[in-house]
Protein backbone atom coordinates (compact mmCIF):
# COMPACT_ATOMS: atom_id res chain seq x y z
CA UNK A 1 0.00 0.00 0.00
CA UNK A 2 1.81 3.66 -1.21
CA UNK A 3 0.42 4.95 2.58
CA UNK A 4 3.43 3.86 5.31
CA UNK A 5 2.20 3.98 9.12
CA UNK A 6 5.39 4.84 10.78
CA UNK A 7 3.68 4.85 14.56
CA UNK A 8 6.11 2.80 15.79
CA UNK A 9 8.76 5.53 15.20
CA UNK A 10 6.98 8.15 16.68
CA UNK A 11 5.90 5.71 19.31
CA UNK A 12 9.80 5.18 20.11
CA UNK A 13 10.66 8.91 19.74
CA UNK A 14 8.30 9.54 22.42
CA UNK A 15 8.81 6.43 24.40
CA UNK A 16 5.58 5.04 24.52
CA UNK A 17 4.47 2.09 24.28
CA UNK A 18 1.33 0.82 22.63
CA UNK A 19 -0.97 0.08 25.62
CA UNK A 20 0.13 3.63 26.63
CA UNK A 21 -0.97 5.01 23.29
CA UNK A 22 -4.24 3.12 23.06
CA UNK A 23 -5.41 4.16 25.96
CA UNK A 24 -4.47 7.47 25.52
CA UNK A 25 -6.63 7.52 21.75
CA UNK A 26 -9.29 5.76 22.79
CA UNK A 27 -8.73 3.02 20.46
CA UNK A 28 -8.64 -0.83 21.55
CA UNK A 29 -5.14 -2.57 21.31
CA UNK A 30 -6.61 -4.76 18.20
CA UNK A 31 -7.41 -1.34 16.26
CA UNK A 32 -4.00 0.44 16.94
CA UNK A 33 -2.22 -2.76 15.72
CA UNK A 34 -4.32 -3.06 13.02
CA UNK A 35 -2.94 0.70 12.34
CA UNK A 36 0.34 0.10 13.40
CA UNK A 37 1.07 -3.32 11.20
CA UNK A 38 -0.26 -1.07 7.78
CA UNK A 39 -3.11 -3.73 7.23
CA UNK A 40 -5.68 -0.38 7.86
CA UNK A 41 -7.86 0.66 5.31
CA UNK A 42 -8.77 4.18 6.35
CA UNK A 43 -7.87 6.27 9.39
CA UNK A 44 -10.79 8.76 10.45
CA UNK A 45 -9.54 12.29 11.59
CA UNK A 46 -11.03 11.76 14.42
CA UNK A 47 -8.35 9.38 15.09
CA UNK A 48 -5.56 10.94 13.53
CA UNK A 49 -6.18 14.23 15.67
CA UNK A 50 -6.09 11.87 19.02
CA UNK A 51 -2.96 10.66 17.98
CA UNK A 52 -1.21 13.18 17.18
CA UNK A 53 -1.86 15.55 20.52
CA UNK A 54 -0.67 11.90 22.12
CA UNK A 55 2.36 11.79 20.30
CA UNK A 56 2.60 15.86 20.14
CA UNK A 57 3.60 15.42 16.56
CA UNK A 58 2.13 16.46 12.88
CA UNK A 59 0.23 13.97 11.01
CA UNK A 60 3.17 14.04 8.18
CA UNK A 61 5.26 12.21 10.90
CA UNK A 62 3.18 9.22 11.20
CA UNK A 63 1.81 8.83 7.61
CA UNK A 64 4.26 9.16 4.66
CA UNK A 65 3.33 8.61 0.48
CA UNK A 66 5.99 5.86 -1.32
CA UNK A 67 4.78 5.64 -4.65
CA UNK A 68 3.98 2.02 -5.78
CA UNK A 69 6.93 0.77 -7.41
CA UNK A 70 7.15 -0.74 -11.43
CA UNK B 1 -47.45 -4.84 21.20
CA UNK B 2 -43.54 -4.79 20.04
CA UNK B 3 -42.21 -7.74 19.64
CA UNK B 4 -38.38 -7.89 20.27
CA UNK B 5 -36.05 -8.93 18.01
CA UNK B 6 -34.92 -11.91 19.63
CA UNK B 7 -38.88 -13.57 20.19
CA UNK B 8 -38.85 -12.95 16.26
CA UNK B 9 -35.50 -14.82 15.41
CA UNK B 10 -36.69 -17.67 17.89
CA UNK B 11 -39.98 -17.69 16.17
CA UNK B 12 -38.95 -17.84 11.97
CA UNK B 13 -36.49 -20.48 13.92
CA UNK B 14 -39.26 -22.94 15.13
CA UNK B 15 -41.54 -22.12 11.90
CA UNK B 16 -38.39 -23.06 9.48
CA UNK B 17 -38.14 -26.07 11.27
CA UNK B 18 -41.54 -26.87 11.36
CA UNK B 19 -41.69 -26.47 7.62
CA UNK B 20 -38.51 -28.20 7.05
CA UNK B 21 -39.65 -31.27 8.97
CA UNK B 22 -42.89 -31.43 7.34
CA UNK B 23 -41.43 -31.23 4.30
CA UNK B 24 -38.88 -34.30 5.22
CA UNK B 25 -42.05 -36.20 5.89
CA UNK B 26 -44.09 -35.68 3.07
CA UNK B 27 -40.81 -36.42 0.94
CA UNK B 28 -40.25 -39.92 2.92
CA UNK B 29 -43.92 -40.24 2.33
CA UNK B 30 -44.10 -39.96 -0.76
CA UNK B 31 -40.40 -42.31 -1.32
CA UNK B 32 -41.67 -45.31 0.59
CA UNK B 33 -45.12 -45.42 -0.85
CA UNK B 34 -43.82 -45.32 -4.64
CA UNK B 35 -40.98 -47.77 -3.72
CA UNK B 36 -43.57 -50.09 -1.71
CA UNK B 37 -45.80 -50.00 -4.50
CA UNK B 38 -43.46 -51.94 -6.53
CA UNK B 39 -44.05 -54.45 -4.41
CA UNK B 40 -47.42 -54.04 -3.73
CA UNK B 41 -49.14 -52.32 -6.84
CA UNK B 42 -52.17 -51.69 -4.39
CA UNK B 43 -49.94 -48.95 -2.44
CA UNK B 44 -50.53 -46.92 -6.31
CA UNK B 45 -54.24 -46.26 -5.23
CA UNK B 46 -53.18 -43.89 -2.20
CA UNK B 47 -49.35 -42.76 -2.43
CA UNK B 48 -50.07 -39.30 0.11
CA UNK B 49 -53.04 -37.53 0.30
CA UNK B 50 -55.41 -39.29 -1.60
CA UNK B 51 -52.64 -39.42 -4.87
CA UNK B 52 -53.97 -42.26 -6.87
CA UNK B 53 -51.73 -43.47 -9.85
CA UNK B 54 -52.67 -46.84 -9.66
CA UNK B 55 -53.98 -46.35 -13.32
CA UNK B 56 -50.75 -44.89 -14.64
CA UNK B 57 -48.87 -48.13 -13.01
CA UNK B 58 -51.04 -50.60 -14.75
CA UNK B 59 -50.83 -48.83 -18.49
CA UNK B 60 -47.22 -47.73 -18.47
CA UNK B 61 -44.72 -47.95 -15.33
CA UNK B 62 -42.53 -46.12 -17.26
CA UNK B 63 -44.22 -42.71 -17.07
CA UNK B 64 -45.09 -44.04 -13.29
CA UNK B 65 -41.49 -43.90 -12.20
CA UNK B 66 -40.72 -41.35 -13.83
CA UNK B 67 -43.87 -39.18 -12.07
CA UNK B 68 -42.73 -40.60 -8.84
CA UNK B 69 -39.03 -39.46 -9.37
CA UNK B 70 -39.93 -36.14 -10.51
CA UNK B 71 -42.05 -35.45 -7.44
CA UNK B 72 -40.35 -36.98 -4.95
CA UNK B 73 -37.07 -35.08 -6.49
CA UNK B 74 -39.27 -31.68 -6.20
CA UNK B 75 -39.92 -31.98 -2.40
CA UNK B 76 -36.26 -33.30 -1.74
CA UNK B 77 -35.22 -30.26 -3.03
CA UNK B 78 -37.82 -27.78 -1.30
CA UNK B 79 -36.58 -29.82 2.16
CA UNK B 80 -33.24 -28.98 1.08
CA UNK B 81 -33.42 -25.12 0.98
CA UNK B 82 -35.38 -25.14 3.89
CA UNK B 83 -32.16 -27.05 5.32
CA UNK B 84 -29.79 -24.23 4.15
CA UNK B 85 -32.18 -21.95 5.87
CA UNK B 86 -31.80 -22.98 8.89
CA UNK B 87 -28.08 -23.48 8.72
CA UNK B 88 -27.72 -20.18 7.16
CA UNK B 89 -29.88 -18.46 10.21
CA UNK B 90 -27.45 -20.50 12.67
CA UNK B 91 -24.15 -19.25 10.90
CA UNK B 92 -25.53 -15.43 11.20
CA UNK B 93 -24.24 -13.31 13.76
CA UNK B 94 -26.10 -9.92 14.73
CA UNK B 95 -23.04 -7.94 15.50
CA UNK B 96 -21.54 -8.68 12.48
CA UNK B 97 -24.23 -10.08 9.79
CA UNK B 98 -22.41 -9.88 6.69
CA UNK B 99 -19.82 -13.11 6.81
CA UNK B 100 -18.37 -14.77 3.96
CA UNK B 101 -20.32 -17.96 5.14
CA UNK B 102 -23.60 -16.24 5.28
CA UNK B 103 -23.56 -14.87 2.28
CA UNK B 104 -22.42 -18.38 0.88
CA UNK B 105 -25.13 -20.05 2.51
CA UNK B 106 -28.22 -17.34 0.43
CA UNK B 107 -26.21 -17.92 -2.62
CA UNK B 108 -26.73 -21.69 -2.05
CA UNK B 109 -30.55 -20.80 -1.18
CA UNK B 110 -30.96 -19.29 -4.36
CA UNK B 111 -29.53 -21.88 -6.20
CA UNK B 112 -31.35 -24.76 -4.53
CA UNK B 113 -35.02 -22.71 -4.91
CA UNK B 114 -34.31 -21.70 -8.70
CA UNK B 115 -33.27 -25.53 -9.25
CA UNK B 116 -36.50 -26.36 -7.04
CA UNK B 117 -38.70 -24.26 -9.75
CA UNK B 118 -36.78 -25.59 -12.81
CA UNK B 119 -37.40 -29.05 -11.86
CA UNK B 120 -40.93 -28.12 -11.23
CA UNK B 121 -41.64 -26.21 -14.68
CA UNK B 122 -40.03 -29.56 -16.43
CA UNK B 123 -42.62 -31.68 -14.21
CA UNK B 124 -45.59 -29.68 -14.74
CA UNK B 125 -44.90 -30.04 -18.79
CA UNK B 126 -44.16 -33.63 -18.16
CA UNK B 127 -47.22 -34.14 -16.73
CA UNK B 128 -49.43 -31.90 -19.29
CA UNK B 129 -47.87 -34.08 -21.56
CA UNK B 130 -49.11 -36.80 -19.94
CA UNK B 131 -52.52 -35.79 -19.58
CA UNK B 132 -52.63 -35.21 -23.35
CA UNK B 133 -51.72 -38.72 -24.30
CA UNK B 134 -55.37 -39.38 -22.37
CA UNK B 135 -52.96 -40.92 -19.11
CA UNK B 136 -54.27 -40.31 -15.91
CA UNK B 137 -52.01 -38.25 -13.74
CA UNK B 138 -54.73 -37.72 -11.18
CA UNK B 139 -53.45 -34.87 -8.56
CA UNK B 140 -49.81 -35.38 -8.84
CA UNK B 141 -49.52 -31.80 -10.16
CA UNK B 142 -50.68 -30.35 -6.61
CA UNK B 143 -46.86 -31.20 -5.78
CA UNK B 144 -45.80 -28.72 -8.34
CA UNK B 145 -48.23 -26.05 -7.75
CA UNK B 146 -45.18 -23.63 -6.37
CA UNK B 147 -42.59 -24.16 -9.19
CA UNK B 148 -42.84 -20.28 -10.52
CA UNK B 149 -43.33 -18.77 -7.15
CA UNK B 150 -39.35 -20.91 -5.90
CA UNK B 151 -38.21 -19.35 -9.32
CA UNK B 152 -39.33 -15.84 -8.21
CA UNK B 153 -37.82 -16.49 -4.80
CA UNK B 154 -34.52 -17.62 -6.38
CA UNK B 155 -34.34 -14.60 -8.11
CA UNK B 156 -35.42 -12.26 -5.40
CA UNK B 157 -32.73 -14.15 -2.86
CA UNK B 158 -29.94 -13.94 -5.59
CA UNK B 159 -30.49 -10.37 -5.47
CA UNK B 160 -30.19 -10.18 -2.04
CA UNK B 161 -27.03 -12.53 -2.07
CA UNK B 162 -25.06 -9.70 -4.17
CA UNK B 163 -26.15 -7.25 -2.29
CA UNK B 164 -25.08 -9.16 0.63
CA UNK B 165 -21.83 -9.61 -1.07
CA UNK B 166 -21.38 -5.72 -0.92
CA UNK B 167 -22.46 -5.33 2.67
CA UNK B 168 -19.37 -7.52 3.29
CA UNK B 169 -17.17 -5.21 1.73
CA UNK B 170 -18.60 -2.60 3.47
CA UNK B 171 -18.24 -4.28 6.53
CA UNK B 172 -14.98 -5.39 5.93
CA UNK B 173 -13.78 -2.06 5.19
CA UNK B 174 -15.19 -0.81 8.42
CA UNK B 175 -13.60 -3.18 10.37
CA UNK B 176 -10.10 -2.19 9.55
CA UNK B 177 -11.28 1.59 9.55
CA UNK B 178 -9.74 3.22 13.12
Amino acid sequence: MPIVVNLDVMMAKRKMSLNELADKVGLTLANLSILKTGKAKAVRFSTLEAICKALDCQPGDILEFLADKQ
Amino acid sequence: MEISQKTLDTAIKVLTWIIFIGLCIEAGAILFNFVYSAFRPVAAHNLYKGLDLSGLLENDPGHYWAIGTLVFSVMALKAQVFIKVISTHQKMDANKPFSPEVAAGIRQISYYALWTGLLGLIAEGYLDRLTKLGLDVDAAGTFLDDSKAMILMAMVVFFIARIFQKGIELQTENDLTV
